[in-house]
Parts: structure tokens; C-alpha cells; sequence
């Protein structure tokens, strides 16, 4: 796509705010695909916001208290929601042509797992309200074929678009107070913290299989979010066991170490028991990474204590409710 | 390369965790700078303090909106700041020309409880923007505190349109390469 000659001119205005908004999208689109723009950019506004600072005057005394009171507390999820979000773009800003082309850990290339992420994130924010755009299949290998035939030959363009719509639905609903929401490849109905924390999950899962693939280095998601997603990943491991076809009357200890993790006591079965048989002492990340498929239980590192046969079979079940 | 400063990356991480405290001492930071500059384009001071909360909040939603990477806070508050300052003037401009109000438009004059700038760096923006060739200056002035496009600044100055917007960019760049050869590269 051409870019108009005289887009770099309008960089000045552009970072004083003085364009309309159809000069405006010029320079957007300019500065999407040109780094030297980027850069000038970048440099003019901070021009811009010190000529800004020139100007500094102290606000009414009690301002400050009026902001801290209409401060209200932002759910947890909703933040992991946005930083996992915010993360996925400026990564997909990075990337490359060729990046594209690269194969991921499971398989997909890496355009075409941006294609699967709009799959899964309309496929959630379709149960809460997202308009159906594409298709109504719930299947995930089937719905991410399908929409890698609707969007797989421009997955930056169409598929990041759809994508990006999908993720500010899902916000838009979290942010006006939307309670629960479905898993609809699990048939399951989950509270609006479970719904989150799984996008959150995998969106995290897969800008790291993108890193891999793009020689790029792995991010640790803050200690809040991984508190969030380990909280998800241990009250899930009874279903897991099912998925498998074990079932276990006891309950297991885990105690996921560094910053975001805890310890947790859960019943495999539902049931009281009065001490667990098993501990399982894992780093936090790597138990994130056990569950998401992207490290095999042998060398996860955990150390178990008390049963070690079923501490075993917890491992090998963790990532049994893992998608793609 | 990270273009915040450390105190910037400190608070950060702390507002992503949802610490009331943190955006209390962003706030304590920030506010005078973000309030100053709302209050010079707009010239109404309830209407300053509005886009000042707004902005604030805006920080504490979405804090994950602000990338430490990409620059520091005061260039990221004060994009916004300065964006919905201009929005506001000229959706007031819309109105008063809707409701065909003839008046003299709200003047943008200098605020007498305008505070000194304790900090070096604004002292030398000044120095450096005042150092521009008048009609750089004058273009920038009038599209940053004036909520301008640069059509209208060129239209107010009598000039191409291409003149004013390359002195803003001229002009800007300028200034940029004062505050680099300061040492503040917000844009590093």
C-alpha cells in the first residue's frame, strides 16, 4: 500500500493535535509501517508535552481527594484481561512479514495463530453478547479452520481486526459489570473471573509460542496475573483427572512457588477429606506452562511429597483441558 | 532502551496492581503539569479540572494502556491531556456556532495564579521556545494552546498550508533537539 508522499510533513501537526481526523488516519497509517516516522513521532510529541509542561499550575486543593473517590477498584481480571491484551498488540506491532511465515510449538504458523486467537476470543465474546460474525461452531479445531479461511491469507489485517473487535467486546462487557459468561468448546458456564482469567491464560500461551517462534525472549506475566491464572489452573485439576478418566478420592496440596503463587488444598472429588495425600511443589510459571501444554510434567521441576503415584498422575492430567 | 524513569517503572507496576496509593503519588507528580496545560488550551478552569480527573482516571483504568517502553508518563499524560483539551474547544467551537452565538470565543489568557516551574527542564523548553524563529513559534503556540488544526492556523496567519505545518515540525524538532542535548530524552 502507498503511503502519501506528504504524510511525513503533517508529523509536526500531528503531534501538536492539529489534524483532522482524515489527515490524522494519514499519519497513523504512516507511522503502522515506517519506524523512522515512528521515531520522529515520538520525538516531536515529547517536544509537544514539554512545551505543555511550560505551562504547570497547581490544581484546587481538594481535586486530588475527588480523583482518589471516584478511583473505584478495577476487578483483578479485568486488569490481567487488559495487560494480556495490551501485551498481544504491542507484540503483533513487532512482528515481521517473515515472522509470520515461522511455525509455532503447535504447529500453526505464526499468522495463522493470530487467526486462531480471533477464533477463541469471539468465540468467548460471543456468549456474552459479541455479534457472530463468522460462524457458530464450537468446536476449536473446526472454528479455527474456519476462520483461517475467512481470514488466514491477511491475518494482521482481517484477523487482528477481528481479534481486536472480539477483545473490546469481552472489555466493554467485564467493564459494565457482566457476571458470567460460557466456555463454549467445554459447554460450561463460568463467573466472569474464570472467563478472563482463561483469555488471559491464553493469550500469555501464545504471544510465548510466538516469542519461541520469532527467536524473540519469553515474557513472565506479573505476580496479580499469575496468582489469577494458577488460582484457575489448581481448581481445574479435578476436572482434569475426569477428562482423563481417573477418579480419585482424596485431595492434593500445591504449592506453586515465586512471586504469584500460594499454596491450595483441593478436593479431587468434592469431598471433605481431612488431609491431603500428596503435595505438589512446583515454580508457579512452569505450572502455568505444565497446564497450557507447553512443558512436559517430567521436566517441569516438581517436587512430590506424600502419594507420589497420584502426584504423578496429577502432572500427566494437568494440561488435559488444554485447547490448541 | 526505556525512556522512563525508574521512580515511572516503580509506579507503573504498582498501578497495574491496582495500589490507590500509587495513583495518589502520580497525581502528586503530574497533576500541576496536566491541570496547567488543560486550563492554557481550553481557558476554563472547571473544565480543566474535569479533563484533569478524567485523565487521571484514564491512568488508573488503564494503566496497561501505558507502555514504559515506548516513552515516559509525562509525554503519555500529556498526549492525552492535550487531546482532550483540544477536543473539548473545538466541540465548544461546534456548539457556539450551532446555536450562531456571536461573541468574542473564550479567550485563552495567561493564568496570574499560573505557578514558576521548579524544574530546570521547563525552564529550558521556555528558553528554547523562545528561541524559535517567530513564525515557528507562532504556528506551534497557536495549534498547542489554541486547539488549532494547522488549516486554521495557516488561514489565521495568512500562510500555505504547507508553510505552518512544516514550522510546527521544524519548529518541534527544534525543541526536541534542545531537550536531547539536555539529557531528556522522553523519546529515547
Amino acid at each position: 500500500m502507498g503511503v502519501n508522499p506528504d504524510a511525513r510533513d503533517l508529523l509536526g501537526a500531528y503531534a501538536l493535535d492539529a489534524l483532522d481526523d482524515t489527515d490524522a488516519a494519514t499519519v497513523e497509517t504512516l507511522v503502522a509501517d515506517d519506524r523512522d516516522a515512528a521515531y520522529e513521532l515520538h520525538r516531536l510529541r515529547g517536544a509537544a508535552a514539554w512545551i505543555g509542561a511550560t505551562e504547570a499550575l497547581e490544581p484546587p486543593r481538594d481535586l486530588r481527594a475527588q480523583l482518589l473517590a471516584r478511583a473505584k477498584d478495577v476487578p483483578t481480571e479485568l486488569r490481567s484481561y487488559r495487560m494480556a491484551v495490551a501485551r498481544h498488540e504491542a507484540l503483533l506491532d513487532e512482528l515481521t512479514a517473515e515472522d509470520l511465515t515461522r511455525p509455532t510449538a503447535n504447529g500453526l504458523s505464526v499468522g495463522d495463530l493470530v487467526v486462531h486467537l480471533a477464533s477463541m476470543e469471539s468465540g468467548i465474546a460471543e456468549t456474552v453478547g459479541h455479534e457472530q460474525s463468522v460462524t457458530a461452531e464450537t468446536d476449536v479445531d473446526t472454528r479455527t479452520e474456519v476462520y483461517l479461511a475467512a481470514y488466514g491469507a491477511d491475518p494482521m489485517g482481517a484477523g487482528r481486526g477481528s481479534w481486536r473487535v472480539a477483545a473490546e467486546s469481552l472489555d466493554a462487557w467485564a467493564t459494565a459489570g457482566g457476571r458470567s459468561g460460557r466456555l463454549p468448546w467445554a459447554g460450561a458456564e463460568v463467573d466472569r473471573r474464570t472467563l478472563l482469567a482463561t483469555r488471559s491464560f491464553e493469550l500469555w500461551t501464545h504471544d510465548d509460542d510466538i516469542r519461541a517462534a520469532t527467536g524473540r525472549e519469553r515474557l513472565t506475566p506479573t505476580a496479580p496475573e499469575l496468582r489469577l491464572m494458577s488460582d484457575i489452573a489448581v481448581s481445574i485439576m479435578p476436572f482434569c483427572l475426569l477428562a482423563r478418566g481417573h477418579k480419585v478420592s482424596a485431595a492434593a496440596r500445591f504449592v506453586l512457588t515465586g512471586e504469584g503463587g500460594g499454596e491450595w488444598t483441593v478436593s479431587l472429588d468434592g469431598r471433605d477429606h481431612s488431609a491431603p495425600t500428596t503435595t505438589l511443589t512446583v515454580d508457579v510459571v512452569d505450572f502455568c506452562r505444565l497446564v497450557a501444554e507447553r512443558i512436559d510434567p517430567d521436566d517441569c521441576g516438581a517436587t512430590l511429597d506424600g502419594d507420589v503415584e497420584l502426584g504423578r498422575t496429577l502432572l500427566h492430567c494437568a494440561s488435559a483441558l488444554a485447547t490448541l | 532502551m526505556s525512556a522512563a524513569t525508574e521512580w515511572e517503572l516503580a509506579v507503573h507496576r504498582r498501578l497495574l496492581c491496582g495500589d490507590q496509593a500509587a495513583l495518589g503519588e502520580c497525581y502528586d507528580q503530574y497533576s500541576s503539569f496536566v491541570f496547567g496545560l488543560a486550563r492554557r488550551v481550553i481557558g476554563d478552569r472547571r473544565a480543566a479540572e474535569d479533563i484533569t480527573q478524567d485523565v487521571f482516571l484514564h491512568l488508573w483504568e488503564r494503566a496497561d494502556s501505558f507502555d514504559p517502553t515506548r516513552g515516559g508518563m509525562r509525554t503519555w499524560l500529556g498526549t492525552i491531556a492535550h487531546r482532550r483539551a483540544v477536543d473539548f474547544v473545538r466541540r465548544e467551537e461546534a456548539r457556539r456556532r450551532r446555536t450562531e452565538k456571536v461573541g468574542a470565543q473564550a479567550s485563552v489568557t495567561p493564568d496570574v495564579e499560573e505557578m514558576a516551574m521548579a524544574i530546570v527542564t521547563a525552564e529550558r523548553v521556555r528558553e528554547a521556545l523562545a528561541a524559535l524563529p517567530t513564525e515557528q513559534r507562532e504556528a506551534i503556540t497557536i495549534a498547542y494552546f489554541g486547539g488549532k488544526t494547522y488549516r486554521e492556523v495557516a488561514a489565521e496567519l495568512g500562510i500555505p498550508e504547507g508553510t505552518a505545518k512544516s514550522r510546527m515540525r521544524l519548529g518541534l524538532a527544534r525543541i526536541a533537539d534542545v531537550l536531547e542535548r539536555e539529557g531528556v530524552g522522553q523519546w529515547a
